[in-house]
Order: structure tokens, then sequence, then C-alpha cells
């Protein structure tokens, strides 16, 4: 009957206050913190000021009818559009030092970001994003849909969208393949967040993985006083008493991230998106994040080298996954950035507060669940090892 | 009587070090059966190697006639194990610590506040139900250390030296308490390094030297190992005869 165990190691946890320090008042800070010291670098990804940018249209359809509406847009917002007939468009890129390159097929675009100007690269999937969005949605009425059009949503949901009686301009059905200078990945247009909503996001995601420390109260209690002996002398299995650690601290992580992300939406206005989608990513990454910081902690059976491990590892995902510099203007190679679990999770959860939806989403889901199985089966294992080696 | 508990050469090594040796037990159901020793005996490898914490490297041990390694988790709800250490959490108010410790033998509802009531009240700690363990003096956290492993009604209690550390009351208080449980049926093994105490409430005692039992019997029996008339010495004097006058832990 593990339910009262795992009550009470609830109420252990949840009755520390260095434990609402760490989940609270901790991410609170930081945001607060990162929010305003990054303003001016985040609004230099909304100002990109103008692009040059090279199409070719592969396709005689929907994208040749598009052609003129597409200039005229490209006109009021400060983008030059130069049509090449036959270079290689990642040549082109290079020689021409355009911003980026767009091919247009029926249908589909591609767009062939310039590494070096990754805002204006994101700058311009937005705007062709919108430009196909438009198109699609209103039947090609091109003159109309595209006065609608402003470079960054909130400009377009604030005041033109009434004008012309659209919603929201966020949706995509578009697969968008972005070609840099060495390698073809996907990747999505991406909007402009402001640094509140990055940090405000970021910090939540960031701190849940921090986490296990609310375990700490618990671990060295139990070591201290030879809990486990008694735990053991009661037949319970490794199993039963992993669970009875992992579902507490799972919950107390949740509760205190939630009203963390309450307070930092009353405080300083966070912007999140799908609240159902959002939550959901952010728990099933704090079970992640418990189920690797248990796994270090049975492995290593001290609480010091557990934390040591685990902040140099969230440390490391979160440097790569954009918690730092920002995901949006790292230079980091794409295939790096993949290696974090953080990063998919960042990225699900700043699109979706900026668009409304993310392609990462899934992945981030499916990177976190077998992070937890994987992990929690290793956890289980190895205590069964440290079980018998005590015993021994 | 019959015979609850008995060991079968019960030996641990750890290395070259033998700790236990070829200890023969046999424990009678009722009694209170005493072991002394001095520091480093083997008498806590040999209760954690009865409770199964510690595995032996030779011998077995049998349990209410059944051989407890292969009945470990039938045989482990008939054990209450009161550790030498605090095995309670000073975060949780005095019914929740037993209320946890007690629910691991699967008793659940109604039946556990039967029994957290039964056990806080056994040990003089009704009116502190609420009151967190952190703020309990030693003796109270001590008779809270019992209630926590008297809740799911064992045959057999184990206490590893229940009493250091407390006030006379407090000792006084705990012996009256495991004289009780044995009155209610229970059967106790109690080790300790007080010689009155085990002497007050032991019915039979074993005197235990680097891994062996070198002596058992009542305390009468003991000290006619040592002299004819025993009203001319004390257990400690035959404590200190038996083992020797020489420091173990220097």
């Amino acid at each position: 009957m593990i339910r009262y165990l795992i009550k009470n190691n609830f109420k252990i946890m949840f009755r520390s206050a260095a434990n609402i320090l760490m989940l609270i008042v901790a991410p609170l800070a930081v945001i607060a913190v990162l929010s305003s010291a990054f303003s001016a670098l985040m609004e230099s990804y909304e100002d990109v000021g103008s692009m040059k940018v090279g199409y070719r249209i592969v396709d005689e359809g929907l994208s040749e009818q598009m052609e003129d509406g597409l200039k005229k847009a490209a006109t009021q917002q400060d983008i030059l559009l130069i049509e090449y007939t036959d270079q290689d468009p990642q040549e082109l890129v290079r020689s021409e030092n355009l911003s980026g390159f767009v091919t247009f097929a029926k249908g589909s675009y591609t767009v062939y970001e310039n590494e070096d100007l990754k805002g204006n690269g994101q700058a311009l999937e937005y705007f062709i994003h919108a430009v196909y969005e438009q198109v699609a949605l209103q039947n090609m009425e091109m003159t109309r849909s595209l006065s609608s059009y402003q470079r960054f949503p909130e400009e377009s949901l604030s005041d033109d969208s009434s004008e012309t009686g659209e919603g929201s301009d966020r949706i995509t059905e578009y697969p968008v393949n972005v070609i840099n200078d060495y390698s073809v990945v996907k990747a999505d247009h991406m909007p402009a967040v402001d640094s509140t909503d990055y940090y405000g996001i970021i910090y939540i995601a960031y701190f849940s993985w921090c986490t296990i420390v609310c375990g700490a109260g618990l671990f060295s209690a139990e070591k201290k006083n030879r809990i486990g002996n008694k735990l053991r002398v009661s037949g319970i299995s490794e199993f039963k008493a992993y669970l009875a650690k992992f579902i507490p601290l799972v919950l107390v992580v949740i509760a205190g991230m939630a009203v963390a992300t309450g307070a930092s939406i009353v405080l300083f206005g966070v912007h999140w998106g799908s609240p159902l989608w959002s939550f959901l990513l952010v728990a099933i990454g704090i079970t992640a994040a418990m189920s690797f910081g248990l796994m270090i902690y049975t492995i290593f059976d001290n609480m010091v080298i557990t934390v040591i491990l685990v902040f140099m590892a969230v440390w490391t995902w979160g440097f790569l996954g954009g918690s730092f510099e920002t995901y949006l203007f790292s230079e980091m190679s794409a295939s790096i950035q993949h290696l974090s679990p953080i990063y998919y999770l960042n990225r699900s959860l700043i699109e979706l507060s900026t668009m409304g939806e993310s392609d990462y989403v899934w992945r981030s889901l499916a990177i976190s669940g077998a992070m937890t199985v994987v992990c929690s089966a290793l956890a289980v294992f190895a205590g069964m090892i440290r079980k018998r080696g005590k015993r021994a | 009587m019959a015979t609850i508990l008995k060991t079968k050469d019960l030996t641990k090594k750890y290395g070259t070090k033998v700790v236990v040796d070829n200890l023969n037990l046999e424990i009678e159901e009722g009694e209170i059966f005493g072991l002394l020793g001095p520091n480093g005996a083997g008498k806590s490898t040999t209760m954690n190697m009865i409770c199964d914490i510690v595995r032996p490297t030779l011998g077995e041990v049998e349990f209410m006639g059944k051989d407890f390694r292969k009945n470990r988790k039938e045989l482990l709800t008939y054990l209450g194990y009161i550790p030498q250490d605090l095995a309670i959490h000073g975060n949780l108010k005095a019914w929740e610590n037993v209320e946890l410790f007690t629910s691991l033998y699967g008793i659940k509802g109604a039946l556990l506040k039967e029994r957290i009531d039964e056990a806080l009240e056994y040990v003089g700690l009704s009116e502190k139900k609420n009151e967190y363990a952190r703020t309990f003096s030693g003796g109270m956290k001590r008779r809270l250390n019992i209630a926590c492993a008297i809740g799911h009604h064992p045959k057999l209690l184990i206490f590893d030296e229940p009493t250091v550390g407390i006030d006379p009351q407090s000792r006084n208080f705990i012996l009256e308490r495991i004289k009780q449980s044995n009155q209610n049926g229970a059967t106790v093994i109690y080790t300790s390094h007080y010689m009155e105490e085990v002497e007050a409430i032991c019915t039979r005692i074993a005197i235990m030297d680097n891994g062996k039992i070198i002596a058992t019997g009542t305390s009468e029996e003991l000290k006619k190992m040592v002299v004819e008339d025993t009203s001319k010495i004390t257990l400690e004097e035959v404590f200190l005869t038996l083992t020797g006058k020489k420091l173990r832990d220097y």
C-alpha cells in the first residue's frame, strides 16, 4: 500500500521552505532579471531592417498568380525580392549576400536562410508563411489579404485584422524546408517573441529540470535515519520504493511550477500558448527530469554528487537548448541543439506561445516520455543492485 | 513452548573478518530474549541478518517454522523492527509517521486509523499526535520510533538498543511497554548495553562476544556460571568476567 507512503513523502517535500524557495521564488527572480536584462536583445530580433531576398518560381501554378501581390507585400515590409532563374540558391545566398532565398512551387515553398542573418531568416519565413496562409484562407484574394498583412502578429492582431475581419494569422499547414549553408533542416516560421515571454517561459522549463533538489530533504532524512532499512523490513519492492519517491516529487514540482507560472503571468504578464499543451509539456518534462535525477541519486547514493551531476547536465542541455543564449540567435548547429531535451521543450513552448502551435510538441513529449521510462527502469535496476550490495 | 525463531550456523564475514561466527540461536515463542555484548560483538549484524537487512555469508534463519529467505514477504509481516537509529521523519506529525510505516504492511482505511491511535496511545503520545516529530524530545522520539513498528501487530519484536540517550522516566516507560507487549503475546528480542534493563525484563539472556554466543541462560543461570552465591554478583560483573575488561572500540 504505497499510497500512504506517497502521500507522506509528498507532505515532507511540500513542507520544506527550501523547496518553496526553489520552486517559486527562484524562477520568478530569474525571470524578472533576465527578461529585463535581455529586452534589448529580443528587440533586435523584432527589428530586422530591410532585406534583399532572392526567389524563383519553380512551378507554373499557384505561385505565379501570387507573384505581383507578393512583391507588393514585400515592398511594404521593406523586403526587396529579386528573381534568379538558374543558379544554386545556396550559392546565391553566399555570393550575393542575400538575407535568404525562396523557391515557390505549387502549394509549397522552400526558404534558404543565410546563416549569418538568422533573424532575417526567421522574419522571412514568417513573411512567406503568412502570405501563403492568406492565400490559402481567402482563396487567392491577393490584394485584400496582403493589405492586411503585417510582419509581426502583434501588429496584425491589434490593427489590421479588425479592418479586414481576419482572425489570427498564425495557422500554418505548409511544411517548410530551410536550407542553411551546410545542411537541410526542417523548421517552422517563428514570429517575434519578447524577452518577458521568452524568459518567462524558458525559466519555468529550466527550473523544472533542476528541481531534483526538492527531494534532498526526504533523501537525506531517509539516509541519516536509516529509514531505508525500515522500508526493507516491510518488504516493499524496489519498484514501489522508487514510485514512492518519484510520484510525490513530480507532484510537488508540478504544483510549485504551476504557482510560479501563475505568479509570472500575474506579475510580469507572460503569455503562454495553449494551456493544456503547455501544461502537458512541462509536466512530462518534469517526469523526465525527476526520473533522471532519481537515477543519478540511486546510482551514486549521494545527494551532493547528484546535485552536481544533474545541474551540470541541465546546464549543458539548457545552454544547447536556449535557456541562456536564446535558441533563436544561437550560433550552434541544429544537430547539436537537438541533443538537448530542453531544446525541444523550450522551442515547443515558445512556438505555442507565439504561433499557437508547434511541430516540436510531439517530439518534446516523446523525448521526455522515453527519458522517463528509460531513467526509471535504470533507477529501479540500480536500486536493486545497490540493495544487494548493501545486504552483502 | 514452540520455537519462533531459529538461526542455523549463521555466519557473516566482511572480507576475512568474521563478524558473526556460526551462530545458533533458538528463541521460544512468548519470551523476552536479551542479547548482550560489547561493542563490535556482532549483535546488530545478527539483528540485521534476522530482519534480512543484511544477507548472511552462511547459515539460515527459520522464522515461525519457515525458511526466512524463501518466505520473506510473508514472514516480514510478522516482524516488528525498532532500530537503534530514530527512523522517523521530523517533517511529519506523529500520526503521519505511524501511518507511513504501518501502511507498508497493507493496513489501510479505518483499520489504519484505529491502529495509529492504538500505537500512539500505547507509547503515550496520543496527545501529541498532531505535533511534528522534529519538535519532540529524545525520549518522545524513541517512543514514536516504537509506535511506528508496532502498528501492524507483529508476532516478533526486535528492539535494537531502544533506550539509548534518554532519561530514566522515558526508559522506564519503554521497558514497561515492552513487558506489556510481551504479555499481549509478542515475542521480544532485546539488545542493550544496560545490564539492569536486560536483567529487569528479559526471561533469557545470551552474551555474545567476537561473533559467538559465549553464554546463554536466565539471569540467575548466568550468575551461577561465575559464582555460586548469585546475590554477591551483578549481571554486569558476570558480563565483564565472561567478555573481559579490555576495551573493544579504542
